[in-house]
């Protein structure tokens, strides 16, 4: 009956790393039995130890403020010595994070999966990959996290599974498995013809055929990550349970992966649909209800500001917290490319205002993706092609896989120049695994493996990632003379006051005390030279002036302050009073790629 | 403050301000917007005066006719502010700080209104009210096009440049050209921004209101030109600048290199201008086209120029020629050989039979005269070329003359990005500018090739064996225009078209 299936499944949940196979899931779904079969953890389980609390309370703004920092435990640190990452790893260097002044931390998928999709593919929710770790090491990981200030928030898989996962098999086993409805089946290809293909790479359909199902499936992304069918309220029930789990665990957030994508409806193309925006709200709600308000989502919604703003609801009908800006990101590198403005002030320009007052823009430099070009024109894309990845190796699903400092010639300056835009832009900046210390990137590893090599801690025996034998590790560790871990880790740096880990934490230190970088307005100011990329930020009585210079060579700058007149621009890390605001144009003049933060102030 | 009852409409005595006419005349001779510095002043008369602004401060409208010598004279518009001292506006300086008149015990201060934030809000209640003022000679008749909220946002600022008129910018909402010297008859720059507008063109400031001046018997004056202000905007002279800055700079190191080398240069360019270039030359081809609508009126209608209107460009243009090379100046000499080469291509003009549609052009087109702003390119200042007169620049003209006008534009880019960094002659100058001189036919045949897919099909152009002569001939026209500029004012520079009449057409 319902109730084995249940109990078995209580009793796996348990005992992660182990879910129901696929033949108990069929012989369970088979005959006469009735359709209500779910893997829900019964209330009695998921009652968990009292979590640490969050930091500075009960704060529903806190990621209006926050630094992320964005990792994945495979590639961090390796506590117990087999070669790859884990909890206890990432757990040791916490202090690490909280010393750069890190507020959340963003892990990506640690759940149990085949790893096809670097973990984007689970097979079971409520386990963690046994090569991490436990769920208790997941929990102590948060609890120690926040007892350093610091909070947690995790990858949520929720368009697809693995074709691995217990559902998914069971699903295809037969027509009448209750796990059939979970996923989107077809006997025809020709099925949402108008949705466009992700991975043009790789597939050549979102429809692939299942022998053992006699059918089509549908899936956005790989041909192993069968998409959820979000018709069928069930999924909408194990999602929500999945989230109850983690966030009784003490999670802060979930980041949804591929949030755009959940329904199809024919004559689309199958993004942004309504019912998806539904089913965020409702999400929102219940975890909003049951939680207090102070967890937060996160949207990956890789779409034009216009439509990435609508993953953010209404006042009324709050759904995500925070947005990635996907478009900023190609942009603030095309603007040091042509040494001009435009491109980024364009597209802030066209990004519409935050609609309710939790929303925030998650600002990033890099991710664990490639720099993403969906989202700029062919032209534009195929200049940003010819500009960073002469290579064709480093093109790949129509972007880009470098990190930030290969992709800035590791030039200081240029490095400097993108955290000073990255931190004093309006959003909450996210933070780069390994880019504090400007790692570089191995191009010649397989599908996005390149930006994802161990975490280079010290000139040690691999970098200090791992105790293991060399060839047993997840990835190599860059060792090449330039960014190689004798050249590039995160001891020499803290060692050395000048370093870039040193210079980006001030940096942090200074946006943290001001929560105008957070909170304020935003005003693009006018300036005659286009090399010049200048703006206000304003809250309340709290005003910071940020003058940018995206060109290699000095520039000169007028900025038309009387606004301000007899106040004093003062420079925010050296307190440097900077003279007075008078009726003429403000002189400044930038070092190549320079730029200032100052508050402007009422001195007397 | 009183008003005397001194009965004379024609006289700053019932302001109380008499005194100061002196000063105001030695303030005219001085600010850099009068143009008559090099010529002889015969007399300054105050020629009308009328009451903008009551008190705190009164704003008074008053107009100066400058006499010159030899009988030629002009009108100056100056509204002038009265404050009693002590105000800070006895700070703002020796550009507009015109007067210290003693009355009584206590002093009024007069200065130029433009440069008060307070008298200066004036004028755009005026609009708002759609206010018609009489003067004493004549009346000030206020049109705004939409709803002025004159409350909102911050009080208006001078804007640093002056020329010919003075800009005001109200809270980077709205910009007000206020003309210094006041002509009687219809203004091109207001004609066009109607025209536009009227015909929805999305690339140019949205026009808001003017200020027209009238006087019985006279044609009336364009005062003052509102419009919308262009936030964040660069000049397309800047952007191409920059872009040209990281192609030398990259030449630099380069050293000596081949044409194809040259070529890949500016192909694998970072800082590469040939987007902006082809977006420009699809703009230029959707503003021709809207000046092409055969409803637009008077003088504005479009015409088809004919053998009788080719022949007259071509005897303009060679008359140009000829008034250069007789001025005897020695840096003509190498042009003096190439003069029937030149002259040839003007004389080509001849042999058409169809030159194509005339219109209302830009009439002054160059890469000044484009601003990038966050939504794209807009077109500015439609008054005309400043060196020819009111009537000729109302003339229709080939929309070639702008597209020359504009590729010639990047040619002297190419140029005046190298002479920031070397003179011209600099044993560098010559290597250095082949790069710069790809740069420059990159970026023309962009945006020609975007102007042409753009206008194909409108039926403004002649057939493409005329579209060519005629372009050439513009654009060696053009440039003879630019000798004569830089002789008068860079000579150092005139061998930027020079270079380009003597090689001939690219």
């Amino acid at each position: 009956m319902s109730g084995d299936l249940q109990d078995r499944a209580r009793t796996e949940r348990v005992n992660p790393g182990s879910g129901p196979s696929a033949e108990e899931l069929a012989t369970a779904a088979s005959a006469d039995r009735p359709a209500v079969v779910t893997l829900i953890p019964p209330p009695e389980l998921r009652r968990q130890p009292e979590p640490a609390p969050a930091p500075a309370g009960r704060d529903p703004l806190w990621s209006k403020h926050a630094v992320f920092y964005e990792l994945l435990v495979r590639g961090f640190a390796d506590s117990d010595d087999d070669g790859v990452g884990d909890f206890g790893g990432l757990i040791q260097h916490l202090d690490h994070l909280r010393w750069l002044g890190v507020d959340c931390i963003w892990l990506l998928p640690f759940n149990d999966s085949p790893m096809r999709d670097g973990g984007y593919d689970i097979k079971d929710y409520y386990s963690v990959l046994p090569a991490y770790g436990t769920v208790e090491d997941v929990r102590e990981l948060v609890a120690r996290a926040h007892d350093m200030g610091m909070r947690v928030v995790m990858d949520l898989v929720l368009n697809h599974t693995s074709d691995q996962h217990p559902w998914f098999q069971s699903a295809r086993s037969s027509p009448d498995s209750p796990y059939r409805d979970y996923y989107m089946w077809s006997d025809t290809k020709n099925r949402y013809t108008d949705a466009r293909i992700i991975f043009i790479d790789s597939e050549t359909s979102n429809w692939t055929w299942d022998d053992q199902a006699q059918a089509y499936f549908f899936h956005r992304f790989f041909s192993h990550q069968p998409d959820l069918n979000y018709d069928n309220p069930k999924v909408h029930e194990e999602i929500r349970n999945i989230c109850r789990f983690w966030l009784d665990l003490g999670m802060d957030g979930f980041r949804l992966d591929a949030v755009p994508y959940l329904y199809a409806r024919e004559g689309t193309n199958c993004e942004n649909l309504p019912e998806t925006h539904g089913f965020v709200a409702d999400l929102r709600a219940t975890i909003d209800r049951e939680y207090g308000g102070d967890r937060i989502l996160l949207a990956e919604a890789n779409q034009w500001p216009e439509d990435v703003v609508t993953y953010f609801g209404s006042e009324e009908h709050p759904e995500c917290h925070m947005c990635f800006h996907f478009p900023l990101m190609p942009r603030m590198f095309m603007g040091l490319r042509q040494e001009q403005r435009y491109p980024i002030t364009e597209i802030l320009k066209r990004t519409p205002a935050l609609p309710n007052r939790t929303s925030q823009w998650g600002l990033f430099l890099r991710n664990h993706d490639e720099l993403t070009l969906e989202m700029v024109t062919d032209e534009e894309r195929d200049y940003m092609w010819q500009e960073y990845a002469r290579d064709p190796r480093m093109k790949l699903n129509l972007g880009i896989r470098r990190r930030l400092a290969p992709l800035v010639g590791n030039g200081r300056r240029q490095m400097e120049l993108f955290y000073g835009l990255l931190l004093s832009l309006p959003g909450s900046p996210i933070l780069y695994y390994g880019d504090e210390i400007g790692m570089g990137d191995n191009i010649y590893l397989g599908d996005r493996d390149g930006v994802r090599t161990p975490m280079q801690w010290s000139d040690d025996r691999n970098g200090g990632f791992s105790r293991a034998d060399f060839a047993q590790l997840y990835l190599p560790p860059l060792m090449d003379p330039v960014y190689g871990y004798p050249a590039v880790n995160v001891e020499a740096q803290r060692r050395n006051e000048s370093s870039l880990l040193h210079w980006l934490r001030r940096f942090i230190a200074v946006r943290q005390r001001w929560p105008v970088f957070g909170m304020g307005s935003f005003e693009a100011l006018d300036a005659a030279n286009p090399s010049v990329f200048a703006y206000l930020r304003a809250q309340e009585e709290h005003v910071v002036l940020c003058v940018n210079n995206l060109s290699r060579f000095a520039q000169p700058v007028e900025l038309d302050l009387r606004r301000y007149a007899g106040m004093t621009p003062v420079e925010m890390l050296g307190k440097v009073h900077f003279p007075k605001i008078g009726e003429l144009p403000y002189l400044l003049t930038l070092a190549p790629h320079g730029f200032y933060w100052f508050t402007i102030e009422n001195l007397p | 403050m009183s008003v005397s009852s001194d009965p004379s409409p024609l006289s700053l005595d019932r302001f109380g301000i008499a005194e100061a006419t002196d000063a105001i005349r030695a303030w005219l001779l001085r600010v850099r917007w009068f143009g008559g510095k090099e010529r002889r002043v015969a007399r300054i008369d105050l020629d009308d005066v009328g009451v903008m602004r009551e008190e705190r401060p009164t704003v008074l409208y008053t107009l100066w006719r400058v006499a010159y010598e030899g009988g030629e004279s002009e009108l100056y518009s100056a509204p002038l502010g009265i404050r009693p001292a002590p105000h800070p506006v006895s700070e703002l300086g020796a550009d507009h700080l015109v007067a210290t008149v003693a009355r009584g015990r206590s002093t009024l201060l007069v200065y130029d209104a433009l440069a008060d934030p307070e008298a200066a809000a004036e004028l755009w209640r005026m609009l708002a009210d759609r206010r018609r003022l009489a003067t004493a000679r004549g009346t000030l008749v206020c049109v705004a096009l939409r709803e002025l909220d004159v409350a909102a946002g911050d009080p208006p600022r001078l804007l640093g440049v002056e020329q010919s008129n003075s800009a005001l910018v109200r809270g980077q909402r709205d910009f007000l050209k206020w003309s210094r010297r006041l002509e009687p008859g219809a203004t091109r720059e207001l004609e066009m921004a109607e025209a536009l507008g009227a015909r929805h063109f999305p690339h140019i400031p949205e026009l808001r209101g003017h200020i027209s001046y009238r006087r019985p018997g006279e044609l009336p004056g364009l005062q003052a030109i509102l419009q919308a202000y262009l936030e964040n905007g660069a000049e397309g002279w800047a952007m191409a600048l920059t872009s040209l800055r990281d192609l030398y700079a990259v030449a630099e190191d380069a050293g000596h290199a081949s044409a194809r080398q040259r070529h890949e240069l500016v192909e694998e360019q970072g800082g590469s201008f040939q987007a902006e270039a082809s977006r420009l030359g699809e703009l230029t081809a959707e503003l021709h086209v809207a000046l092409a609508d055969p409803a637009l009126p008077g003088d504005m209608t479009p015409a088809r120029a004919g053998p009788a209107e080719l022949d007259r460009w071509a005897s303009t243009m060679t008359r140009e020629l000829d008034r250069l090379l007789g001025s005897g100046n020695p840096a003509v000499a190498p042009l003096t050989d190439k003069r029937a080469i030149v002259a040839a291509r003007f004389d080509a003009l001849r042999r058409l039979h169809d030159g194509g549609v005339t219109i209302r052009d830009h009439g002054d087109y160059h890469l000044g005269q484009v601003l990038r702003t966050d939504e794209g390119w807009k077109i500015i200042d439609f008054g005309g070329e400043p060196s020819r007169d009111a009537e000729e620049r109302r003339d229709r003209a080939s929309p070639l003359r702008d597209v020359a006008g504009m590729l010639r534009s990047f040619d002297y880019a190419a140029a005046a990005a190298l002479a920031e960094r070397i003179r011209p002659t600099d044993p560098l100058w010559d290597p250095l500018l082949a790069s710069g001189n790809a740069w420059a036919k990159a970026n023309r045949e962009a945006f020609w090739a975007a102007y042409l897919g753009r206008i194909g099909g409108s039926g403004l152009l002649p057939d493409e064996g005329a579209t060519v002569v005629i372009l050439r001939a513009f654009e060696l026209s053009k440039a003879v225009y630019e000798v004569v500029y830089e002789l008068g004012h860079r000579p150092d520079w005139v061998s930027i078209p020079l270079g380009f009449l003597v090689a001939g057409t690219p």
